[in-house]
């Protein structure tokens, strides 16, 4: 069989990617295999369990719907970005540590990357919009309450963080900026 | 769709990207993201019915990524777009070659994943007609057995009345349940020129169920099919009988 291979570039993680692919390769294959972002899963490879989720320009994205060719030129983000540094968790990581938001592990980094998604584009999220944010990611262990109350404490945590920065600078100078 | 000998990438063609209104026609570019048509002021204000069902299709992941086109394309019988489509009378744009051709939708949806596409054409832009905002009333709705699984049955209404309240425009059609959009014309037809009420709206959908094309398959039998599309109908109506002020 002959094969094409394609030269792309993506930043991945914040780091620039320059490899040699198939054309054939999916998004997924190409993070875990290539790459070792063994963090990102492999449930369905047809897009209907949400274990593959990555952040693709920030948006959450099925990474075994997508080939590696099409992430051309985009910034890609796997749960091995989500983490500060490698002693601290981020603050939706913490959320999912203090209310229980896993069990076997397997759905977590999806479900992070797709809490992460939201409150981007809305920090504070009522439970019917959470649900509706992670509805297209499967659990088999937890039931999803817990994930559910994992994400609403990270909101309360952004809000608060937020609210703290607004009253500093109320504060520092008497005017709301 | 299995295994193509060739897949080409069209997803980055400028040219098929796009909202615009083009006359009295919405003109969306095949290769418009999903998400870009939900969250589009153009849509909402110029195609509210397209606006009504985008939250329904699969899951904001896949909306991330899936387009109007491919919808179209793969035109699966429990789909919204080509519902929507079915419903307005749309035209769905194709280019072969360097010639370009317009198939109305009931001409270009033929089966359960067929359509007349000829081979070596191009889907380029689903062209939605506008009709008048003032007194237009939208309604959807669709069942599953989750929500984001494949609609079991769904049905779609866009209504005009004039000032006092007569029914001047009406387009109803359900999906899901037959191997493509079904428009029923023989409601739309008792319906026209009738006080919007849901006393009429109730008349009117006497026996609907027989005018249902429906197969039976592993989630829902033939008579369940045809019993839920018909009661969406007139829970539809009755949804936009109570929101439109007129």
């Amino acid at each position: 069989m002959t094969t094409y291979p394609k030269s792309v570039s993506i930043d991945v993680n914040g780091r620039k990617v320059s490899r040699s692919v198939e054309p054939r390769t999916s998004l997924l294959d190409f993070l875990r295999d290539e790459l070792h972002l063994t963090g990102v899963h492999c449930g369905c490879e047809h897009g209907v369990c949400g274990a593959c989720t990555v952040l693709v320009n920030g948006d959450a994205v099925r990474s075994c719907l997508m080939l590696t060719v099409q992430a051309e030129g985009k910034q890609i983000e796997t749960i091995e970005c989500e983490a500060p540094s490698h002693s601290e968790l981020s603050f939706i990581q913490d959320a999912f540590w203090e209310k229980h938001g896993l069990q076997c592990g397997f759905c977590t980094p999806a479900m992070i990357l797709t809490a992460r998604a939201l409150l981007n584009r809305n920090s504070s999220p009522n439970r019917a919009e959470i649900r509706e944010a992670i509805s297209g990611n499967l659990c088999r262990c937890t039931g999803y309450l817990q994930i559910i109350e994992s994400i609403e404490l990270a909101a309360e945590w952004l809000a608060q963080s937020n609210r703290g920065r607004v009253e500093a600078e109320e504060s520092s100078d008497g005017e709301v900026l | 769709m299995a295994r193509p000998s060739v897949l080409i990438d069209i997803s980055e063609i400028e040219e098929l990207k796009g909202i615009t209104e083009v006359g009295d026609q919405l003109r969306i570019g095949a290769v418009t993201k999903q998400i870009e048509v939900e969250q589009s002021r153009l849509v909402a204000e110029h195609c509210p019915l397209l606006a009504k069902v985008m939250p329904w299709i699969g899951h904001r992941p896949t909306r991330a990524r899936g387009t109007i086109g491919g919808s179209l394309a793969t035109a699966d019988p429990a789909a919204e777009i080509p519902l929507v489509s079915g419903v307005l009378e749309a035209e769905i744009e194709i280019c072969m070659g360097s010639e370009f051709q317009r198939i109305r939708a009931a001409d270009f949806f033929l089966g359960p994943l067929q359509t007349s596409l000829p081979e070596g054409a191009c889907i380029t832009a689903l062209l939605l007609p506008i009709w008048k905002t003032e007194n237009l009333g939208t309604g959807f709705r669709e069942v599953s057995i989750r929500q984001s699984d494949f609609a079991i049955a769904s049905a779609a209404v866009q209504i005009h009345c004039d000032n006092h309240r007569r029914i001047t425009k009406i387009a109803i059609g359900v999906g899901a349940v037959g191997d493509y959009p079904q428009r029923i014309t023989s409601v739309e037809k008792s319906l026209v020129g009738q006080i919007f009420n849901l006393a009429n709206i109730t008349e009117a959908l006497n026996g609907v169920e027989s005018e249902i094309e429906a197969n039976g398959h592993m989630h829902a039998s033939e008579g369940f099919s045809r019993r839920a599309a018909a009661r969406l109908l007139y829970q539809v109506l009755e949804d936009i009988c109570r929101e439109l002020i007129v």
